[in-house]
């Protein structure tokens, strides 16, 4: 496990803002912007995918079966296929899958005799971790085909408008950090915490009304477009039914983002109810399952091993706890996506320990995990889609969760390695102060 | 003479008539220098080499220039001709002999005629520089590119080959597939009425009522009787079209065997050959027209036979008809019925027909798609060959002329057919098209774009060309058409390459140094190995003597022993410091010009001095100035 551990929720960790606020107010500026674009581009990444019919076998073992017949010099496998491959594994990749073999591959291709097939490892460029990013750069950035060298340089350029985007994203928290500690030094804890609480209820009405906004318009772009569906499948070739069909399953997407907007802003209740805990975690899972299958996929092959005591009573908002707990949950499940509509087999171990005041829940899985570049990002709890991030989340799933056990006294803290898998360690009061 | 390497030779230049009537030069191995004051004809010996070799500018890249030198050309022989006694790197002399207007005859080397070109460049070329062709070289990268390929020439041309004859495979297919497309979409459109035709029977089918099996049989029957009428006609109907087409080739060799006959010739001394060939052609008309007649009768044996199946057939129906006709006048309704009925089985009858055309077609589209792939595959593997060719020939140029030019090849750099072709397809479209092109062009190679097009990813075009939605929209439309999407995944785009001069710490691209330094960066390449003769009209242009005496000078000496060279020049240091085997001196009156002097350069000193030096005295009061 890597060494830097996330501790969002707790003040000392990050400055003093509590990562929801921290998420909240940066959120009218960065999410609204930046998860439209990328809205766009997963719509677009689908359409790829519906069209293009792949043959290609992109299991594991497979993949690790080409690499080492490449690596060989035996491979049989002719141009246009090794083409192939990699946009299969692009696509594999866009689903939310990755792996050593794939890595592997398209480092492999990097120096493939036919052009084309250099040209394909470039469109893989974005979805690789940066050190992979910059080597490969480093080495097809003096190709001699000019298609390979511009589309390069044209990677390099959109990965650096991502990152500044990124950093201006995290200075704007920052100076709201800084703002924090001024008022907190000049006019004291309470004071800095009721301006954050105002700042934070401003944000959430802000958002709300534009969320609101979006729903009713939504609505009727909805009915709209599904009679216009019905109406255009009856009489058309299957090319208006296909396009339709994407429409759809954008709409979806759509509504599935506002109703993760929504959540993110809902005002906090604040009566606190005792609750057992092996009967919350039990209605997470139920509903962690329901949510995958929302999204297209079967929970079937993921283990979900459960050990809470019975004995264990929190004092808790219910729904919110459930939610932080199936959004978390739902990660985990996600973290065994093959294609874009199989989970592989895997566990996932639900503990619940008491430590003093406190119970500490930790959701660990033995999924793909992430880089610890991801996780880094992970960590800062700003809702909206990154770069890598599986076609069908809207990027709200971890943000939601620390701000609901927030809400309660709670943290939330995540530790990943790539292809190992991941841990999320949720702590919460036993009691509502 | 000296023993040098096996190369071509240019071994004797021999004019008759015109301004320089009468002049031979009888070359040496190793450097030939033509001196001379202006106007003495040194340039055109030269151009009349280059037009008896047939190695003149292209038309189609260099217009201007061809024009020039056949002007040239022209002028100077007035009529007359030039002989070039060659010898190839085989050891093989011929002389070549042509007139202004005419094509180069090439004669071995006791005069006889034999069938050669040397066009191709196969059997003996020669690398032939006009004066001032050198620094344009640095300005256009096609030349560059041909003289990339001149150190290949061979293996281009080889490969050049087979690439005709893939793209023309690939032309054929295009020609195959368009037409057929178009049936099929005719087909597909037709073929919808066939689900309305088919539910309206079912109607009558499924109708019920008294005997409704009954009836239902008695139809489905009787349009089976019509399906069966259908065959034998569709049947007889493709043998009687072959049989047309047949006809129309008989007798086709025999006219044209008779129109190719020509008294004049008759009478010429070559008549006997011509007539042979005549016969030839006539007999093999009449072997080939008794061999279509076979084919007319046998198709005709079949269509009786087809025609006394079908009379077997209708009597058959006939019997058939007879008693459908009175199980339907049984039952009332049935009869009203069974004329819309009929006429619908036939409609259905017809269509189920066209389907089974539209499912062959379909096939047949499906294996031309397959071969076409495989030639689209082909060619980019060809192109690719052709680039590794090239890069090889970088490298080994490189090796050579490094680190003071070095020289690069970027595969599909040259955009301008792909980004022309985009544009001509985009006019009208209602976009700025120049603009959309270029994007276009310089993001989305050929191939890619023609699978954006294909499945209509709009989405594509944005994120990639970075357009907008509106010029994504309109472009989609605009490219779509089958014939533009046969062009673009065909569309050749060139390397590139790019020469570079070493200037202080950095390279310079050839096309943005002065003329100095372009004639500095191309003339070391024209001077690297080669089996082929260098000409070259006046080197030293531009050039100042230094890097002449340290570059030019060092490689002429270096090169001289495994290349002829000969040189147009005004430089002394050329014919005196590269040691020329070989000297002409040219004079002229101005109405013609004469060889006055040659032989080596201890023979030819005083012409050097006189002409290249300024003369004894200038040459001895520098000398005196500089104190040596």
């Amino acid at each position: 496990m890597p060494s830097k551990p996330g501790n969002a929720g707790t003040p000392s960790d990050k400055g003093v803002i509590p990562d929801s606020v921290r998420a909240a107010a940066c959120q009218p500026v960065v999410p609204s912007r930046r998860s439209l674009s990328k809205t766009k581009r997963t719509a677009q990444a689908k359409v790829s995918s519906q069209v293009r019919k792949t043959m290609m076998d992109v299991s594991e073992s497979a993949l690790q079966k080409i690499l080492s017949q490449l690596r060989g010099g035996e491979s049989s496998l002719s141009w246009s296929q090794r083409r192939e491959l990699l946009q299969a594994i692009g696509e594999s990749r866009s689903a939310g899958r990755s792996s050593e073999s794939d890595l592997g591959l398209i480092r492999e291709l990097t120096a493939d005799a036919k052009w084309e097939v250099r040209r394909a490892v470039v469109d893989l460029l974005p979805s690789l971790p940066d050190q992979d990013f910059d080597r490969l750069v480093a080495q097809l950035s003096t190709d001699a085909n000019a298609y390979v060298r511009r589309s390069v340089e044209r990677a390099v350029k959109l990965r650096r408008v991502n990152q500044r985007a990124a950093a201006r994203a995290k200075r704007s928290l920052d100076q709201v950090s800084e703002h924090f500690q001024s008022i907190e030094s000049k006019h004291g804890k309470a004071a800095a915490n009721k301006a954050m609480r105002m700042c934070e209820r401003y944000s959430e009405l802000l958002v709300g009304s534009i969320v609101h906004d979006l729903r009713s318009i939504l609505t009727h772009l909805k009915l709209n477009c599904h009679s216009l569906i019905t109406e255009v499948s009856e009489q058309s070739d299957t090319r208006a039914k296909r396009l339709g069909g994407r429409v759809r399953s954008d709409l979806e997407f759509l509504e599935l983002a506002i109703e993760d907007m929504r959540a993110f802003t809902q005002p906090m209740p604040t009566e606190r109810e005792p609750e057992r805990l092996a009967v919350v975690v039990a209605e997470a899972v139920e509903l962690a399952r329901d949510n995958v299958r929302k999204v297209g996929f079967d929970p079937g092959p993921v283990l979900l091993q459960v050990q809470v005591s019975e004995s264990i009573v929190v004092e808790i908002a219910r729904h919110q706890i459930v939610m932080a707990l199936a959004n978390v949950l739902k990660n985990a499940m996600e973290a065994f996506i093959v294609s874009s509509n199989t989970l592989r087999a895997g566990r996932i171990e639900i503990e619940a320990a008491l430590s003093g005041k406190q119970v500490s829940i930790v959701i660990v899985d033995n999924g793909q995990g992430m880089s610890d570049e991801e996780a880094d990002t992970l960590r800062l709890l700003t809702p909206g889609r990154r770069n890598k991030t599986k076609k069908h989340s809207s990027g709200y799933g971890l943000p939601i969760a620390a701000r609901n056990l927030a809400a309660h006294g709670g943290s939330l803290t995540l530790e990943s390695r790539e292809n190992m898998g991941t841990a999320v360690t949720m702590a919460l009061p036993l009691r509502s102060r | 003479m000296s023993t040098i390497a096996p190369s071509h030779r240019i071994r004797r230049i021999s004019i008759i008539g015109g301004f320089l009537d009468g002049a031979t030069f009888d070359l040496a191995d190793g450097l030939n220098c033509f001196i001379g004051a202006r106007g003495t004809g040194k340039s055109t010996a030269l151009e009349l080499v280059r037009f008896a070799l047939d190695s003149l500018p292209g038309r189609e890249h260099h217009p201007a220039e061809r024009k020039r030198i056949e002007t040239l050309v022209e002028r100077n022989l007035a009529g007359g001709r030039v002989e070039i006694t060659i010898e190839t790197r085989d050891g093989l002399s011929y002389i070549i002999s042509r007139s202004a207007g005419e094509d180069p005859i090439v004669l071995t080397a006791d005069r006889q005629p034999t069938d050669l070109t040397f066009k191709s460049g196969g059997v003996f070329r020669a690398d032939i520089y006009s004066q001032n062709e050198v620094e344009t070289i640095a300005d256009r990268t096609t030349s560059q590119l041909l003289l990339i390929d001149n150190f290949e020439l061979e293996r281009i041309a080889e490969i050049e080959g087979r690439l005709d004859h893939v793209c023309s495979s690939l032309k054929g297919n295009a020609s195959q597939i368009l037409p057929l497309q178009t049936r099929i979409n005719a087909l597909t459109e037709e073929l919808g009425t066939l689900v309305s035709v088919e539910e309206r029977l079912q109607k009558f089918a499924g109708a019920g009522g008294q005997d409704s099996d009954v009836i239902n049989r008695a139809h489905a029957l009787k349009s089976m009787r019509d399906r069966e009428q259908r065959m034998i006609t569709a049947a007889s109907q493709g043998l009687q079209e072959l049989a047309t087409e047949i006809s129309k080739l008989n007798g086709r060799l025999g006219q044209q065997a008779a129109g190719l006959r020509d008294s004049e010739v008759a009478r010429s001394p070559n008549a006997a050959m011509i007539q042979d060939v005549l016969t030839q052609v006539s007999q093999c008309g009449a072997e080939v027209d008794r061999l279509l007649l076979d084919a007319r009768q046998q198709i005709a044996s079949v269509v009786n036979q087809l025609a006394n199946a079908s009379n077997r057939l209708m009597a058959s129906h006939k019997q058939q008809e007879m008693e459908f006709r009175s199980l339907i006048e049984k039952h009332q309704q049935a009869q009203g019925e069974a004329a819309e009925r009929v006429q619908l089985e036939r409609r259905r009858n017809e269509l189920l027909a066209k389907s089974r055309q539209r499912q062959q077609h379909l096939t047949e589209l499906e294996a031309l798609q397959a071969c076409r792939s495989n030639l689209l595959q082909r060619l980019s593997e060809l192109w690719d060959e052709r680039f590794g060719v090239r890069t090889s020939v970088a490298q080994r140029i490189n090796a050579h002329l490094a680190p003071s030019i070095r020289v690069k090849i970027y595969q599909q750099g040259h955009l301008d057919r792909y980004q022309k072709l985009l544009e001509d397809a985009l006019k009208g479209a209602k976009i700025k098209h120049g603009m959309v092109a270029q994007k276009l062009a310089k993001h989305i190679w050929p191939g890619e774009l023609v699978s954006i097009l294909q499945r209509r990813d709009a989405a594509a075009l944005m994120e990639k060309a970075e357009l907008n939605f509106e010029q994504a929209e309109k472009a989609m439309t605009a490219l779509s058409s089958p014939a533009v999407l046969f062009e673009l995944e065909t569309v050749e785009l060139p390397d590139l390459p790019c020469i570079e001069l070493k200037d202080g710490d950095t390279y310079k691209d050839s096309q943005s140094l002065s003329t100095g330094q372009k004639c500095t960066v191309i003339l070391p390449l024209l001077l690297l190995d080669s089996d082929n003769p260098l000409l070259v009209d006046q080197p030293e242009d531009n050039l100042d003597n230094r890097f002449i005496f340290e570059a030019v000078v060092d490689s002429i000496r270096k090169v001289k022993t495994r290349r002829q060279m000969i040189f147009v020049t005004h430089n002394p240091n050329i014919p005196v410091l590269g040691d020329a085997e070989r000297v002409f001196v040219l004079d002229s009156n101005g109405a013609s010009a004469r060889k006055a002097n040659e032989g080596s350069v201890e023979q030819c000193k005083m012409d050097i001095v006189t002409l290249l030096e300024g003369g004894e005295d200038a040459f001895k009061a520098r000398k005196c100035r500089y104190a040596f």
